[in-house]
């Protein structure tokens, strides 16, 4: 009976930790953030996915990356990596969804981007939105480059927008 | 008694229970960024290959 008693006032306790889990900390604010590649139009031998993997994901899931649409991971717990695949190459496997691009990532593990999801800031911190602008530069027989040449920062203070080229 | 006990600090210390769920993003003005990523290529040799160890 005691130990019973234990067990739920244990529980009373922890409750309130996942209850929190998802609430931003006070006197923050949430920072939007969208990655954007946007020259794939010119390489339209290729397509360039997303590799999708989370807690809420079973294995993996792969999105189409289009030009100048952001990147979405979904759930803010999700990671997003890229991976590039050849028309002819889909052709052959007859389409992307009998891909086995779980395998695959074996053996050319997708690269890592910038996280689509931009997270919280203090609210001393005027910033509210970020965009990054990635082109693609450089296309060999095994691996494409991509190049962030652009970032624009957004503020909620009236100041301008931060635009930075590279 | 002492087990349950220790289980719940255990918990507390590795921070699963201290907001795992939250997260931190842009917390400044220039997060780190690459300066050019290498995105592999999957080719006809993949998916042959993959063929290939699936039979």
């Amino acid at each position: 009976m005691k130990r019973f008693f234990l067990t739920i006032i244990l529980l009373i306790l922890l409750v309130p930790v996942y209850i929190h889990g998802d609430v931003l900390p006070e006197d923050s604010h949430l920072v939007h953030r969208q990655v954007f590649i946007t020259n794939l139009t010119e390489f339209p031998q290729i397509q360039l996915l997303g590799y999708i993997t989370g807690p809420m994901i079973q294995n993996y899931q792969i999105q189409v990356i289009e030009e100048d649409v952001p990147l979405s991971k979904g759930y803010k717990f999700n990671d997003i990596k890229i991976v590039a695949i050849t028309n002819e190459a889909i052709e052959d496997a007859g389409g992307i969804e009998n891909i086995a691009f779980d395998l695959i990532a074996q053996r050319k593990p997708p690269a890592s981007i910038i996280d689509p999801f931009g997270g919280y800031v203090a609210n001393s911190n005027p910033l509210i939105a970020e965009e990054y602008y990635f082109q693609v530069t450089v296309v060999t027989e095994k691996s494409l480059f991509l190049r962030l040449y652009r970032t624009v920062l957004k503020y909620n203070n009236d100041s301008p927008d931060r635009i930075v080229n590279y | 008694m002492k087990k349950i006990l220790l289980i719940f600090c255990l918990f507390m210390l590795t921070g699963l229970g201290c907001g795992s769920t939250s997260k931190e993003g842009a917390d400044n003005d220039n997060p780190e960024i690459p300066p050019q990523i290498e995105v592999p290529i999957i080719t006809s040799q993949d998916i042959s290959l993959l063929s290939g160890d699936n039979e």
